[in-house]
Formats: C-alpha cells, structure tokens, sequence
C-alpha cells in the first residue's frame, strides 16, 4: 500500500523526499484519528487523507515559492536539471527468472515512459486515473476521496486515458 | 482498446515500477509503516475511542440530534425542578414559622428546642 501511496505523491510532487513525508505523515494522520474506524474503511480513508496531504502540500509550496519570489534574486534555471535517463532504469527482480535482461530493459523504459506522461497529466486528471486503475476503486469510491461527482470522474478518468494513449502510441509504446 | 483495458494494462506497468523502488526509499517507507502501527497500536481502547470519537463528533455539530438533546433536556428540567421545589418549600417552612410566631400558637415542641430558646432569648434583648 505504502510504495503505491509514495508512487502517486511522488507523480505529483516530484520530489522524492517531500513524497516520503507525504505518506509519512498520511499514515500517521491515519492511525492518529481514524484507529477506531473498521479495518474495512481504513484503505478509502487513507486515500482521502494522502490526497488532502498532497493539496496541503502544493498550498505551502505557493506561499513558499510567493515568499522566494519577493525576497530572493532571479533563479537562473538551476532546479530545472534534466533527469539522467539511466537513473529510471532500475536493478531488475531477480525473483523472476523468466525476465531476461533484454525484457526487463524495455519493461524500465516503458515504466518511465508511463509515469512521465502521468506526471505531464493535470493533477484531478492523474488521480482520478490512479485511483481508478491502480487502486482499482470503483467511480462512486474515486468520487468519495476526491469530493466530486462521479460523472467528473468519468470524464477525468476518460480524458486521462485517451491523453496517456496519445503520449504511449507518440513515444511508439504498445501496451 | 477500450478505456478499461488501458487503464488495466498501464495500471500492471505502474505495480511492477512501484516493485523497483530504492532500498533508502524501501527503507524510509516501512520506517514510516512501523510508526504509524506504534500510533495505531497506542490508541486508547473502545471505550475512550467512543468518547473521543463523540468528542468530535459534537465538533462537527452532528451530536446535535435528537437522541442526544431530548434526554439532556429531561436531565436539565429535572434538576431545575428538584432545585425549584426545594426552594418553595424551605420559603413555606419560614413563612409558617412566622405566621406562628405572630399568632403566639408556636406548638410546644418549639419551646422545647433549645436554638429555638437561644434564638427568642437573643431577639427580644
């Protein structure tokens, strides 16, 4: 539950470090307000909780990136640094023998692939996607932890499949 | 293929990069997972659970039902009622006591109670 939490903050933040605080405190909040709920709820109210972190998260970063503006010089670009496309490619499972080093090459590669173009994805449209397909929750559950309707759901989840289809068959990706 | 089947598909890529994670990262996760079971484990049991659950319920407002205010409003209306009778009651002990007294009918066991006797003693120096 935790890698997948962490995986989704990460798409949205992208910063690793605040991304593990996010879940830290995510699960903390959980087991904080919510240990007399039943064990069957607890996966629905955490992903409402994360969500809520993630949106704290970007309202700090504007106060945060409104007070940098006013009190320090012009950045010249240094935080934009390009990602070594090696550092997507990680040590392959070796628990599963019948993945040679070729599959698990192109396996890392459409993985990156996959979760850049989420993260070039709006943030309503990424969750609701993740929390649809990867969560595997049903349209009223994704409506419940993101506070909408579930016909924006729908549209969400639509539009950001059709983006994501888009971007893989653009990189020649065939899932 | 359709929405579903490509959301399935890009959902098994998302696991299996999910499964890759750092051992630092790996590490700081599950570090994380164990103090929040500390927490959940250090919760207080049902009981005290209840009423900080009730607590904050009636933060949000919604232990304001019925069921909840009915029985307090019994609760108020009969201490104010208990206090109220108590009180006419020891206003009609005094108001007998002086009626009794200016008539000069006082019953005999009133001479017999020695305060009594202090009292009227002390008054009509």
């Amino acid at each position: 539950m935790e890698r997948r939490a962490y995986k989704q903050a990460l798409f949205a933040v992208r910063d690793e470090d605040s991304a593990l605080d996010i879940v830290q405190d995510a699960m903390l909040k959980l087991a904080e307000k919510y240990a007399a709920k039943p064990l069957a709820q607890l996966p629905l109210l955490f992903q409402r909780i994360l969500q809520n972190t993630i949106r704290d998260y970007y309202r700090r970063q504007k106060v945060r990136s409104l007070w940098t503006i006013l009190f320090s010089s012009f950045s010249h670009g240094d935080d934009d640094e390009e990602r070594d496309p090696l550092e997507t490619l990680r040590p392959g499972d070796a628990s599963k023998p019948t993945d040679g080093p070729l599959e698990q090459l192109e396996q890392s590669r459409v993985v990156a692939i996959i979760e850049q173009a989420l993260e070039s994805l709006p943030g309503r449209q990424r969750q609701a996607f993740l929390l649809r397909y990867w969560e595997d929750m049903d349209v009223a559950e994704t409506a419940a932890v993101m506070g909408c309707s579930q016909g924006s759901v729908k549209t969400h989840c639509s539009r950001a499949t059709h983006a994501l289809a888009a971007i893989l068959k653009q990189k020649g990706v065939e899932l | 293929m359709n929405e579903r089947d490509l959301g399935s598909k890009i959902a098994r890529h998302l696991e299996h990069g999910a499964s890759q994670l750092r051992q630092g990262t790996l590490y700081r996760l599950q570090a994380a997972r164990n103090a929040a079971m500390q927490k959940y484990h250090a919760q207080p049991a049902f009981g005290l659970a209840g009423v900080g659950l009730a607590a904050s319920r009636f933060r949000h407002g919604q232990l304001l039902s019925a069921r909840i205010l009915l029985p307090l409003a019994f609760l108020l209306l009969s201490l104010s009622g208990i206090v109220y009778w108590q009180t006419v009651q020891q206003n009609n002990d005094v108001e007998e006591i002086d009626t009794h007294l200016l008539t000069g009918d006082l019953p005999i066991n009133a001479y017999l109670d020695k305060d009594f006797d202090a009292w009227l003693k002390h008054s009509s120096l």
